[in-house]
């Protein structure tokens, strides 16, 4: 029989709507914002953008890899009612802050296309992106904790062994200024302030525990006169008194890789930083890496201290989140590129190969194939016997408090605030 | 004839300052709904020592930078007015700061005074100066605020020492060959003529420095951040902290208010102070 023009019309239209209604995404165009931890940190995220975009003609996903301080920019992009449709954070209390305001799309909306999504990640690390029992991020690098790296050429030279308690740091502190090293390089200018943060974190969680965050965390009244946080600021003092940080700490940047570069041309000997300061210094120095110079241990333990010494401070992850600005084609292809490409082995391969350690499940057995497996293991191991991981301070705390913090901390480091007063000015912070 | 220009400063200058004073009223996290809190952050503005310290450092930044830039940019901008040619090559070579953005400014700035690594203490300890090779320019409270007047200064001498140079241009020259055929000294021309016939450029330069200097951000943002602690964090950047570091858009609009109000206090008391506003014509009097 002689089909009518229309009807031919309609045929193909309904098979050509069959084929395309699978996997095709309407074109739309989103930008995506992400730290800057790195060239080697933003070159992989460029590839799996790129790699997504390819696979879905019409959608364009532009990332924009912005330098710090990043949280700032994404207060202004939301206040102002513009946020990027992807972008990444911490989680925590700022996480907490944004979708008390509705900005931030409910993953837990798309379990019903895709169901065991988040399965796939180590629960430990989705409990920061679970806000009121809803999803609101996933993992999109690594589990990231604080560590003590130091140069093993600097502590060769002196015949010394990285520090496992307390007293062996105070010991090495005197070796190290003996012979002209600053022993401890720490970023005090006030934009890098959060550098100081770690050692409060850690000399808080040593001695008194997880209890006295959780208390100031639960807006416990004066939960800052807990003795544990006296203890750690007149630590801090000690350690700051004894030239520990040597004299011009206050002015170091590690934005601008200074306390870095400290580090690799053997000018300081060691420096609490996150995991991700590994491939920063790898895109620095090379050299100094590939030597095998760059080494690390976990936060020495405080003798007579309340905490757990495995406990682990730092950053569970860095999550991707939607926000709500979003119209319906671009929710569809954000949701697309959260669930196929950052959610999936080949993405999580990548990361394994540029030295991090995605926070998924059974992620042990694949480190073989990270770029630094030494680190990628060492790095597993801590987080797999740590008895608890508490995301950084400064964004797990409610952000006008968390800036009083970091405020209050870097006079600390400075002398212009006792740990008296220290105390008394975070139980009056709101 | 005025309505663009009317229509440019009522949006960008006076409908932010506006908005800003019932956004005081209110407890704003910058995300949800505004919340009316009356006169609390008012009460909060005069009881934080930070605010009050930070109020204290802008009028301590302000009359630095004024006691350093003015005398400065007068003798440099005296100077280029000459009719020498050289002068002209050597004010084109100065002029440079001014074509810099400010972020370039600050971050060669911070990288010159880096205590480790920078230029500054570099040449020092080449210079056998070790002890001073380690000064912590921008980490030391007096010296970082210090320092940060020097580089406002550097950015903005360039800029006043064109007004001056205009202003001193415009003096007739038949007023310097009087004197100075009545045998006047170089000195004394420069007192008892050059600057009381620069008066209206010396109030022009004066109010745009000190309202500049009231609200300097950019600068002092990149170059300590506010720092060391808050030692450089004078209004507008304890404004800013509070506001989009803190999320507290409700206080900071108080303390943006506040700036306001000062600002235009200072310009207000400048121009009456001159008799600005009864500008009466300088020449042939």
């Amino acid at each position: 029989m002689k089909l009518s023009l229309a009807a031919s019309a309609a045929i193909l239209a309904l098979g050509f709507s069959a084929a395309t209604a699978q996997d095709a995404l309407a074109p739309a165009t989103l930008d995506l914002w992400a730290t800057n931890a790195g060239d080697i940190h933003s070159q992989a995220i460029q590839t799996s953008v790129d790699r997504f975009n390819a696979a879905h003609p019409g959608v364009t996903i532009k990332a924009n890899i912005i330098p710090a301080p990043y949280p700032d920019k994404v207060a202004v992009a939301m206040s102002g009612g513009q946020p990027p449709q992807i972008y990444a954070g911490f989680g925590g209390g700022v996480l907490a802050e944004q979708v008390a305001a509705g900005k931030v799309y409910a993953l837990d909306e798309a379990l019903a296309k895709y169901p065991d999504w988040f399965d796939r990640f180590l629960p430990g690390v989705m409990t920061n992106a679970t806000i009121d029992g809803k999803v609101y991020a996933v993992p999109m690098n690594g589990i990231q904790p604080v560590i003590l790296y130091y140069n093993k050429q600097v502590f060769a030279d002196a015949g010394v062994e990285p520090p496992k308690t307390w007293d062996d740091l105070l010991a090495l502190v005197d070796v190290f200024k003996a012979k002209g090293i600053t022993p401890i390089a720490v970023a005090g200018a006030r934009a890098d302030a959060w550098t100081e943060l770690m050692w409060l974190e850690y000399l808080v969680d040593r001695v008194g525990g997880t209890a006295p965050l959780n208390n100031v965390i639960a807006g416990q009244e004066n939960a800052w006169s807990d003795p544990a946080f006296l203890k750690a600021a007149q630590m801090i003092r000690q350690l700051v008194d004894a030239g520990a940080f040597g004299t011009t700490f206050s002015s170091a940047s590690y934005a601008n890789g200074q306390t870095d570069a400290l580090m690799y041309t053997g000018r300081a000997a060691m420096q609490l930083q996150g995991t991700w300061d590994y491939d920063i210094v790898k895109g620095a120095a090379p050299d100094f890496i590939a030597a095998g110079n760059y080494g690390y241990v976990a936060f020495p333990s405080v003798p007579g201290g309340a905490g757990d010494p495995s406990a682990l401070q730092g950053n569970p992850a860095n999550f991707y989140s939607i926000s709500t600005n979003t119209t319906p084609e671009q929710l569809a292809a954000a949701l697309a590129y959260l669930h196929d490409e950052v959610s999936s082995d080949q993405y999580a391969d990548d990361f394994i190969k540029i030295g991090y350690i995605p926070a998924i499940e059974g992620v042990g057995d694949k480190l073989s194939a990270s770029s630094d497996p030494e680190l990628a293991k060492f790095v597993y191991d801590l987080a797999a016997k740590a008895s608890s991981f508490q995301l950084s301070w400064d964004q797990a705390l409610k952000p006008s408090i968390a800036q009083a913090m970091v405020d209050n901390l870097n006079e600390l480091f400075n002398g212009t605030v006792t740990p008296e007063q220290f105390v008394a000015n975070m139980n009056n912070a709101r | 004839m005025l309505v663009p220009a009317a229509l440019l400063f009522g949006g960008f200058a006076l409908a932010p300052v506006l908005i800003a004073i019932p956004l005081s009223f209110t407890d704003w996290n910058g995300l949800s709904q505004l919340n009316w809190i009356g006169l609390d952050n008012w009460a909060r503005v005069f009881q934080d020592p930070l605010a009050l310290r930070s109020i204290q450092l802008t009028f301590l930044l302000t009359a630095l930078s004024w006691l350093v830039q003015t005398p400065i940019s007068l003798l440099i901008g005296v100077y280029l007015a000459g009719r020498q040619r050289h002068r002209a090559v050597i004010g084109a070579i100065f002029f440079l700061p001014l074509l810099l953005s400010s972020a370039a400014v600050a971050i060669t700035w911070s990288n010159l005074l880096d205590p480790n690594f920078g230029a500054i203490n570099q040449t020092l300890r080449s210079l056998g100066l070790v002890a001073l090779s380690g000064t912590n320019w921008l980490g030391d409270p007096t010296l970082a605020f210090i320092s940060v007047v020097v580089v406002v200064s550097w950015t903005y001498v360039p800029f006043h020492s064109l007004l001056y140079q205009a202003g001193v241009r415009q003096i007739p020259a038949t007023i310097y060959e009087a004197a100075q055929i009545d045998g006047a000294s170089g000195l004394r021309m420069f007192f008892d003529f050059t600057l009381p016939l620069l008066k209206y450029t010396i109030v022009t330069s004066s109010m745009l420095l000190i309202v500049g200097a009231v609200t300097s951000f950019d600068i002092l943002f990149m170059l300590t951040g506010g720092g060391p602690g808050t030692s450089t964090r004078i209004l507008p950047l304890h404004m800013y902290v509070q506001g989009f570091q803190a999320y507290q858009f409700g206080y900071s609009s108080a303390l943006a208010v506040l700036l306001a109000v000062v600002g235009s206090a200072l310009s207000y008391t400048l121009v009456r102070l001159s008799g600005f506003a009864s500008m009466r014509s300088q020449t042939g009097a």
